[in-house]
């Protein structure tokens, strides 16, 4: 069945693109009905994908091109370079159980987006067509199952961003946007060369060995793939007839890399010591880290989120940060599982400094959405801390933790967006007694503020949960201290969020005299319309996780048993 | 199938109408609705409870979270004669104090809201007691924390109700880790969280392991039941309304933590079993002593709660669960009515002088006297209430706190040491109470009519039927023949054998101990007298006088120990981690863009300088050398021919040599 499900999604935002560069002068204002439209087909769109998608055991997906759903794949380009072999590239396109949930959360999140975005009142055109460039790109990087393809779209996120930062941002927003850019610039640039060193590396066994002669067709088979891949470690196969590949499903298997190439797991080639294929790994993780943000690799996003208009921190916290944990797991993990077994310590400690020091920042901020920017530094830590675990239950709880921020971090943002439209002044010192102007607003408030540290009947329980349990259960990849350490996030968590109720919302009414003391109103429509939804989410999938889990946790048994499994082997392989 | 649904019929009653707020936020009806439905919910968990067998059962057991072959995280429903009688109970109090709160906050512009906080919490202690897996009950632990922090601040425009609930929060929190590692550990483990399922799995680990879920239970149960050292927010949780105090922080869910460490009990080892006496024990004495010196009457009842607290607490770590259970049913109706009677106390005054328009601290002891000759029927049901707390013989109190006693007795005799010294603090813990509780009696009945109060007494109307029926039920709930036919001995109660409890203790014990608290009993209250009654003014010069004072009116200081040492570190932690973020880290970043600047300059001065200035320097060179040689082709011939000879003769001597 040739769906073209997952093309649509992708290019319905470049098509919308489109339509607004179109739109003449005088109807410059419906291109913020152009880009609403492009998030609600994105969404009926994902249903339609959600109820085609099977979450059996065979469909799990991960290292088998056969068990991906709504796979399109046709090749894009390819090149012979003589005696170095075949370049090639695909359009390869797909979903397994470890990206479905992110194209869920990338649909919903845009679709808040989308209608946050109606508050912003200059250039709208550019700044439509940069939203909806935002949109294919972050879409694409989830369902790009081509590291050349995913590379594209995962810098082509800068662009957009650069620009909605430096044009509609805060005072300081040139500042944030050129700090963005060129943070989260250099981390491409580590996976870029991770990228080159992997392309030269691994071969498709398939092309391959029609290449050579070995295989009459390129129909796929499990066998066939085995024959070329036992030739090609026999060295039989000319260097002239190797096909290179950034075919993400065939860079999961060591077998396909050329014996005696750089990141073979049987070539052992070092660097001053260590194994290329860890110093890769190193690479590489501290290019995603960089986007999660991991501490000390996330002071780009204070300023970005402070100095970003309200839809973009949306989608910064939303959404854009979720492309480096979900990086750090396809790829980072799923290439290069040795690594993730043998810096399992380090990345579970930079977990749980990031939760404490992320929470920590958060206790001393003054600034409503600095607050909320460390808060979201603080829960990108249980990333690291469950990916480091290994466990069904510690990736479960990542992916489950991802989607629950993407919500939680949405609301929140749009809430200091709230207060800010009013008075534009974030300061928490600025307004006490909120509650007696705002009672709906401040019971979101209340309601975001307890899913957001963790209250048991919201999502964020759920992902914090089974981040502990598996990060508990694996004591031998994660040291026990190191758990119990990070509980005491959540104490400092409850701490900062507890305060800033208690100092913005409670007690008798008072704002700074200099302000309109008219400018204080209750939600409007258009607030409601984004924040009770987002409410009823997290509080759904806080009671009914299974809705979500029951997406992804096969093709996450499937994943921690591959890396586990190929990640011991290799590091055998890989000793001196 | 339908006896099922009767089980949970009443949780989910409660959810439904708490939760119907959303929709009636100002529908008039509301108070009554939620507080006939509470009531219903009570009738049919009698109802319910009365058919029940002995033996525990599991009702409705579902995945909640798949995370693949054999490994699922499940909710269920676990039902036995404990967790269906502590239901009913909990319905019980709520209902009455649903019922007193109709009154009691009758013109508070939210008490729809009120109410269904208390319905929302009523729901979560219900889940709390029905969970069959440990996951679950810290889910609803949870819940039950987060509805006492919204109650405890109900009246956010006060500063501190919603100081105290955030603290209150913050101090259970800490409990609530230990139980999340203790789920942690459980977990690793077991692989299960089932309670029936541990039962038969727990020997198949280490010593170590037992013991630290059994440390982990203990910090659990310090957090949520108010113990030594973390018990100081429970009287800062007297900020929040009366009725709330005696539902919550009285009756129910501070009683949550010794129900977690009763259901527990297989869990733990000797050592565990140990701390949790010693915690007990310390926090009863602590209690205690602090509740002698406060005035402030909710705040001396809170003291009391936690000492009692600590006598159930001490009880499970004796390895008499079962009599810290029976201690926690008794204490629930007698501290419940005493709370209701403080309640009622204030409503009083406050109505009196809304209408005199005096104004003056309707909580504060030193303002009352004399409310014997007010309100008999809050006199008679406080007096019997205070009898069950005292642990006077045919009282409640009495053969609840005798169980403990006499399995503290038990335990010194078997292990000695650090036994004999618990079963010393309880005794002597026996002995605090009848004197605080025999001194707030004489301050608010006894005493003679304060000024402040003579001045409003005309104005002071008896309450109504809403607050003086549940303290007349309540006062009879705390009679000893309630739970016992033989209401001086408690082998003889029919409650006790209904539960499927064995009282372990032998009989000597047991008859010493009840002569022993009868003893103290009547010491305490003789002391009480002594030193109230008659006034013996050198005396309380001299107690008051004495550090013994200071320190039981701090509560021995464990406060300040929060606000000026923990509270503050923190935050200079918290912006110390900010400089060092703002410094260190980003600034790091920011240096390293600039070094790069600067070193794009230093390689823009190389470019100018060295590559282009070797270029440059190339083709001045050059011009000047052509501008040189230029000369050479002046037009003039004879020059010519000169140049051309020198070089020919130069060529031919370079070839010939």
């Amino acid at each position: 069945m040739a769906s073209h499900y997952l093309s649509i999604l992708l290019f319905t935002p470049l098509f919308f693109l489109l339509l607004v560069l179109a739109l003449p002068k005088s109807k410059v204002s419906a291109s913020k009905y152009l880009s609403l439209g492009s998030a609600s087909l994105q969404v009926v769109v994902m249903s339609l994908i959600l109820l085609g998608y099977k979450s059996d055991v065979q469909s799990a997906g991960f290292h088998l091109i056969s068990e991906f759903q709504f796979v399109e794949r046709v090749s894009w380009f390819s090149f012979d370079l003589g005696s170095l072999g075949i370049f090639k590239v695909e359009y390869f396109l797909g979903v397994d159980g470890l990206n479905i949930t992110m194209l869920l959360l990338s649909a919903i999140v845009f679709l808040i987006a989308s209608i946050s975005s109606f508050s912003i009142q200059s250039r709208l055109k550019g700044y439509h067509s940069l939203f909806l460039l935002l949109s294919t790109s972050v879409t694409g990087s989830f369902i790009a199952l081509d590291f050349f393809l995913f590379f594209l779209f995962f810098e082509f996120m800068l662009l957009p961003m650069y620009f909605l930062i430096g044009i509609w941002g805060g005072i300081r927003r040139e500042y944030a946007s050129i700090k963005f850019f060129i943070y989260t610039l250099a981390g491409s640039i580590l996976i870029l060369i991770v990228m080159i060193g992997l392309y030269s590396s691994a071969i498709d066994p398939v092309a391959t060995g029609v290449e050579s002669g070995i295989l009459s067709d390129s129909k796929y088979s499990e066998e066939h793939i085995g024959i070329v891949q036992s030739k090609l470690f026999a060295n039989e196969i000319d260097a002239e007839h190797y096909v290179h590949t950034f075919n993400m499903v065939y860079l999961v298997d060591p077998g396909n890399y050329t014996p005696n190439s750089l990141l073979s797991t049987i070539n052992k080639s070092f660097i001053s010591g260590i194994p290329v294929r860890l110093i890769a790994f190193v690479i590489l993780f501290i290019g995603f880290a960089i986007k999660l943000p991991a501490v000390p690799f996330h002071t780009w996003l204070p300023d970005a989120h402070v100095e970003a208009p309200t839809p973009i921190s949306v989608v910064l916290a939303g959404i854009l940060l979720k492309v480096g944990g979900y990086g750090l797991i396809r790829i980072a993990y799923g290439i290069f599982p040795d690594g993730g077994l043998h810096f399992s310590h380090l990345i579970g400690f930079l977990g749980m400094f990031s939760i404490l020091w992320g929470a920590m920042n958060a206790l001393a901020m003054k600034d409503l959405k600095k607050m909320i920017a460390y808060s979201s530094v603080s829960h990108m830590g249980f990333i690291l801390l469950g990916l480091a675990s290994l466990t069904s239950e510690g990736i479960n709880g990542t992916i489950f933790q991802m989607f629950s921020h993407g919500l939680i971090s949405s609301g929140l943002f749009i809430l200091a967006g709230v207060i800010y439209d009013r008075t534009h002044d974030r300061m928490i010192s600025s307004y006490r007694g909120l509650a007696e102007k705002m009672p709906l607003y401040t019971t979101v408030t209340v309601i975001l503020f307890f899913a957001g540290l963790g209250l048991p009947g919201f999502s964020g329980f759920v992902g914090e949960l089974l981040v502990f349990l598996g990060a508990f259960k694996a004591s031998d990849l994660v040291p026990t201290w190191i758990v119990i350490a990070s509980t005491f996030g959540l104490l400092i968590t409850a701490a900062f969020f507890l305060w800033t109720i208690q100092r913005m919302y409670f007690g008798e009414f008072w704002i700074k005299p200099e302000f309109d003391q008219n400018s204080i109103f209750d939600l409007t429509k258009r607030e409601k319309i984004m924040l009770i939804p987002i409410c009823l989410l997290v509080v759904a999938f806080g009671i009914f996780p299974s809705l979500l889990t029951d997406l992804s946790y096969n093709s996450i048994a499937r994943f921690c048993e591959i890396i586990l499994g190929t990640g011991k082997l290799n590091l055998e392989l890989l000793k001196p | 199938m339908d006896k099922n649904l009767l089980i949970l019929l009443p949780s989910l009653m409660v959810l439904a109408s708490s939760l119907s707020f959303i929709f009636l936020r100002k529908h008039k009806k509301y108070v009554i609705v939620s507080t006939i439905v509470v009531g219903t919910g009570f009738f049919i968990s009698l109802f319910s409870s009365v058919n029940l067998g002995s033996e525990a059962s599991i009702l409705y057991q579902l995945d909640w979270i798949k995370l693949g072959e054999g490994l699922h995280l499940d909710f269920g429903i676990l039902v036995d004669r404990l967790s269906i009688f502590m239901c009913s109970l909990v319905l019980f109090i709520s209902f009455l104090v649903h019922m007193f709160s109709t009154e009691y906050m009758k013109d508070d512009p939210g008490k729809n809201r009120f109410f269904a906080l208390l319905g929302f919490f009523t729901f979560s202690m219900l889940g709390l007691l029905l969970s069959s897996n440990y996951l679950f009950l810290f889910v609803f632990w949870e819940l039950v924390g987060f509805s006492s922090y919204l109650l405890i601040g109900f009246w956010w425009k006060k500063p501190s109700p919603i100081r105290a609930s955030k603290k209150a929060f913050l101090i259970n929190r800490i409990g609530d880790i230990g139980l999340l590692i203790a789920l942690m550990l459980i977990w690793s483990n077991y692989g299960s969280f089932s309670i029936t399922e541990l039962v038969d799995l727990r020997s198949s680990n280490g010593f170590t392991v037992i013991t630290s879920i059994g440390i982990c239970l203990l910090i659990a149960a310090i957090g949520k039941s108010a113990q030594f050292p973390l018990f100081n927010w429970l009287p800062d949780a007297m900020e929040g309304p009366t009725p709330v105090s005696a539902l919550i922080h009285a009756a129910t869910m501070v009683a949550a933590g010794v129900y977690l460490l009763v259901r527990s009990e297989f869990l733990f080892s000797s050592d565990a079993l140990t701390a949790i006496s010693v915690i007990g024990c310390t926090t009863a004495l602590l209690g205690g002593i602090s509740a002698l010196s406060q005035y402030d009457i909710k705040k001396i009842l809170a003291y009391s709660t936690i000492s009692q607290l600590g006598y159930m607490v001490m009880g499970v770590g004796l390895g008499a669960s079962c009599a810290s259970s029976f201690h926690l049913i008794t204490h629930a109706f007698f501290k419940a009515g005493l709370f209701l009677g403080a309640g009622a106390v204030i409503h009083l005054l406050h109505e009196a002088q809304k209408s005199s328009d005096k104004h003056f601290d309707p909580q504060d002891i030193r303002n009352m006297g004399g409310m014997k000759s007010l309100d008999k029927t809050l006199f008679i049901s406080f007096m019997i209430c205070s009898a069950g707390l005292a642990g006077l013989p045919l009282f409640s109190g009495f053969l609840s706190k005798d169980a403990i006693l006499s399995a503290s007795l038990l335990s010194a005799e078997r292990f000695g040491g650090i036994y004999s010294a618990i079963s010393v603090i309880g005794f002597l813990t026996a002995l605090l109470t009848p004197i605080y509780i025999g001194r707030l009696l004489w301050y608010v009945f006894f005493k003679e009519y304060s000024e402040k109060l003579l001045e409003i007494k005309d104005k002071i109307i008896s309450n109504t039927p809403a607050i003086q029926l549940p303290l007349v039920v309540l006062a009879f709930c705390s009679l000893g023949i309630v739970f016992s036919l033989n209401p001086i001995d408690y082998h003889s109660s029919f409650f006790i054998s209904w539960l499927g409890f064995n009282m372990n203790s032998s009989e000597e014990w047991h008859n010493l101990t009840s002569v022993l608290s009868v003893v103290l009993v009547l010491l305490g209250i003789f002391t009480s007298y002594l030193i109230y009654q008659k006034n013996l003014d050198a005396i309380k010069k001299r107690l008051k006088a004495s550090s013994f004072y200071q320190i039981s009116v701090n509560a021995f200081f464990l406060d300040s120990l929060t606000h000026k040492i923990t509270v503050p570190g923190l935050l200079r932690l918290s912006s110390g981690v900010k400089y060092l973020d703002k410094r260190v880290i980003d600034r790091a970043v920011d240096y390293l863009a600039v070094s790069q600047v600067i070193l794009a300059h230093v390689i823009a001065l190389v470019d100018y300088w060295i590559v282009d200035g070797s270029i440059r320097l190339l083709s001045y060179l050059s011009g000047r050398i052509g501008k040189r040689f230029g000369n050479m082709q002046s037009g003039n011939i004879q020059k010519h021919i000169i140049w051309v000879l020198f070089f020919t003769l130069l060529v031919m001597l370079l070839l010939l040599s």
